[in-house]
């Protein structure tokens, strides 16, 4: 049995593994599982995360979220992974179904990196946290 | 009593590299099994292969390494 665990995951998903056993002709099989993962919550297309900016100009940018899940999932809090160049915030819409998330870049320098967007769900949830991706580029 | 012997020791050397030759053969239906409908993200999925002899000598699965 193959086991695939889809935390954290979205779109395709393949686990595999090699089979080892003492047939001379094939001492190595390869099994493959594949599964595809829709996300907790889905967003409109084109709503993305992807902030360009200049110094000193701050800027932000909202991407609307659906939950997927056939019960409420509260979201809790939300952080992200750029540090201080950046502050992000949420505002339930439909508390437990609609969420707003927003992501502001400070501008503060010049700055240029992918990252993670991290809603914190509430005990209970599927997940504990629910990524997304995000990027910011700062220019002089 | 001599072709006995003779008669023995071909047989011997006819069968002795025949059972030699016994060896296992693996086979696994589907080594790839893709699931119908999506998941939500967060499930845990399984999935079942089955692996069978069709060899004439004992398999053994000595491991099963992910990657």
């Amino acid at each position: 049995m193959l086991t695939v665990n889809t935390r954290g995951y979205q779109g395709r998903v393949e686990k595999s593994a090699a089979v080892v056993s003492n047939d001379p002709g094939r001492t190595r099989i390869s099994i493959t599982l594949s599964v595809l993962v829709t996300p907790l919550f889905a967003r409109p297309p084109g709503e993305d995360l992807m902030i360009h900016t200049v110094l000193n100009k701050p800027k932000e940018l909202t991407v609307n979220l659906t939950s997927n899940y056939s019960k409420p999932i509260e979201v809790v809090g939300v952080k992200h992974t750029f540090g201080p160049q950046a502050e992000a915030s949420f505002k339930p819409v439909e508390p437990g179904l609609k969420y707003q998330v927003t992501l502001k870049a400070t501008a503060a320098q010049v700055f240029k990196a992918g990252g993670r967007v991290i809603l914190e769900l509430a005990p209970g949830s599927p997940v504990e946290a629910f990524l997304l991706p995000a990027y910011i580029d700062v220019k002089q | 009593m001599h072709k006995t012997i003779i008669a023995i020791l071909c047989f011997l050397f006819v069968s002795l590299p025949l059972a030699a030759r016994a060896e296992p053969r693996i086979s696994i239906e589907k080594t790839r099994i893709e699931m119908k409908s999506p998941v939500l993200e967060g499930a845990t999925v399984r999935g079942e292969f089955e692996v069978a002899n069709t060899g004439d000598a004992e398999l053994q699965i000595t491991h099963v390494s992910p990657g």
